[in-house]
């Protein structure tokens, strides 16, 4: 039988901070604050990691989920922000479900901060990239209004073959845009389709949501920030 | 087509085609091909077809269907009303010829003889339906003379996936913002597409009307994304005055669904009008009568606006 260690491979195994990070995600009875605190720091380092990569240039749109925003996703906004030449934020509710057999998962609200289309490129977060369902929407939902050079996605722990799932769904002038940045990889997910060991079980409920309908009621604070700095 | 239907056909047939013609035609009803009648292509193309239909000819008696017997028999359309039917042949493929020893001409006339003939139809036309636009530019260009008067071809793509199929066909996104009022939002198109593709492959052995099709997939819709005709409903006067005071509020009714957009945020409350659900959000509104933006967005977010 494989270990859930066994099936997760680093993207840089010398980097220890990655790893206990990981980690941290996936202590039993891990409390909320600690949890969100933990997201909060991979977004940070996930964020140094891309410093590699971007342009200090250009401007970026950063493509979160609500229950991202205000911890993985603020973490890389954080890291990013005085880096690069502008950071733009946008926010999406999605309703992930089965339609027909198929995952579907429809955005009943968005937010898209000013100038958000004028971004060179777009930098999309997820705690966790399984069937990527979500990312791929939100790509989709983006793509011809900010026409971007490249598009980052970006996750803490990607499933092995997410990223396939994920350029199935597009033709290939936007799937060749796609970069991946993520600490580890898993080769395992249960019935479900929840990635083993992953980030320690449904995101929602460990960053002290009530399940995906809770999270879908939630203005996070990033976002109402800048709502009312705006209105 | 019934037992005696398909009797009587093959019998005109036989009688008016030859024998041999029939062979052929028996051949390709029982084939490999037609046994896999339900793969992804052909679904994808049969919706599309639907939702053409129901928006450009929601008043006439259109039958649709892919278990027609015949020579061009992927998907057959029957218009009752102005008698007429068209007749798709879909190909994946590099290799399509008119006139070869596979070459698809001779299917073509023998359907159109068919039509005519036997169906008694007005006017028929043959659409080859071709997935690789190389292909299609070839074909399209070299439809043989004692054809073309009555065939065409048509570029249509065969993508992995309907996400993909809504990037790559401008055509295919417009038929399905038509039946969404939404038109343009894909996440929204998506989930009509695949109610559309369960309603087709949970009915279409059984049921040919466009309209029936159309209605036994908004039936079962949840989420319901479908549009909604004619919908008398509107917001109450009390909930509308206190949200024209809003500043900088946006909204409108859309589907039957309150859309909203402010300060950047923009989405729809979960329920629709006329729903207790949705009800309930207005009594709030009316009883708190928010006078801000934020305290509006508290409402609708918290209390019904949620998936």
């Amino acid at each position: 039988m494989i270990s859930p260690a066994q099936s997760r491979t680093y993207r840089d195994p010398k980097d220890e901070q990655a790893k206990k990070l990981l980690s941290s995600l996936l202590v039993e009875n891990v409390s909320a604050d600690a949890y969100r605190d933990a997201m909060f720091r991979i977004g940070q380092h996930l964020g140094n990691t891309l410093k590699n990569t971007l342009d200090t240039n250009k401007s970026y749109c950063v493509v979160a989920t609500v229950e991202d925003a205000d911890f993985l996703a603020k973490g890389i906004i954080n890291s990013l922000e005085s880096y690069v030449n502008k950071v733009y934020l946008t926010c999406f509710w999605n309703d992930r479900r089965k339609v027909n057999d198929a995952s579907v998962a429809p955005i009943y609200k968005k937010y898209f901060e000013e100038g958000f289309e004028s971004a060179d490129e777009m930098i999309v977060v997820k705690s966790i990239m399984s069937g990527s369902c979500v990312v791929k929407t939100n790509i989709t939902a983006l793509f011809d209004q900010v026409d971007p050079d490249a598009i980052y996605v970006v996750s803490p722990v990607m499933h092995a073959e997410s990223d396939k799932k994920l350029e199935r769904q597009f033709p290939r002038s936007i799937s060749n845009l796609f970069k991946y940045v993520f600490l580890a990889k898993d080769n395992k997910s249960t019935d479900s389709g929840e990635v083993i060991p992953g980030i320690g079980g449904s995101v929602y409920e460990k960053l002290g949501f009530d399940g995906q309908k809770h999270k879908n009621t939630i203005i996070p604070r990033i976002v109402r920030c800048k709502m009312l700095a705006s209105l | 087509m019934s037992a005696a239907e398909n009797l009587s056909l093959h019998d005109f047939v036989k009688t008016e085609l030859g024998a041999d013609v029939l062979d052929k035609l028996i051949h390709q009803s029982t084939g490999g091909d037609n046994n896999n009648k339900g793969n992804k292509y052909e679904q994808f193309f049969a919706v599309y077809k639907l939702a053409k239909y129901y928006s450009e000819k929601p008043d006439d008696d259109i039958e649709i269907s892919s278990q027609d017997v015949g020579f061009v028999d992927d998907l057959t359309v029957r218009n009752k009303t102005d008698s007429s039917k068209k007749n798709y042949q879909l190909k994946d493929s590099k290799s399509v010829y008119w006139s070869n020893r596979r070459g698809i001409k001779p299917y073509f006339k023998r359907q159109h003889a068919i039509d005519l003939q036997f169906y008694r139809v007005d006017e028929t036309e043959m659409i080859l339906v071709l997935a690789q636009k190389d292909v299609y530019d070839r074909r399209s260009k070299d439809v043989p003379n004692d054809i073309s008067s009555y065939t065409r071809c048509m570029y249509f793509p065969n993508p992995d996936t309907v996400n993909e199929l809504l990037l790559e066909s401008k055509e295919f996104k417009e038929a399905m913002g038509k039946l969404c009022p939404w038109p343009d939002e894909t996440d929204k198109l998506e989930v009509v597409t695949q109610q559309l593709l369960g309603a087709w492959a949970a009915h279409s052995k059984t049921v040919r009307s466009v309209n029936e099709l159309i209605e036994r997939a908004k039936a079962g819709a949840d989420p319901n994304f479908f549009q909604v005709p004619h919908s008398t409903l509107t917001l109450d006067e009390n909930v509308t005055s206190t949200l024209d005071e809003i500043d900088k509020l946006r909204y409108e009714v859309k589907g039957g669904y309150l859309n909203y957009s402010l300060g950047g945020l923009s989405g729809f409350v979960g329920h629709k009008l006329g729903t207790p659900e949705f009800q309930g959000i207005c009594d709030e509104i009316i009883s708190q009568k928010p006078a801000d933006a934020m305290a509006l967005i508290a409402i609708l977010v918290g209390n019904g606006d949620r998936a």
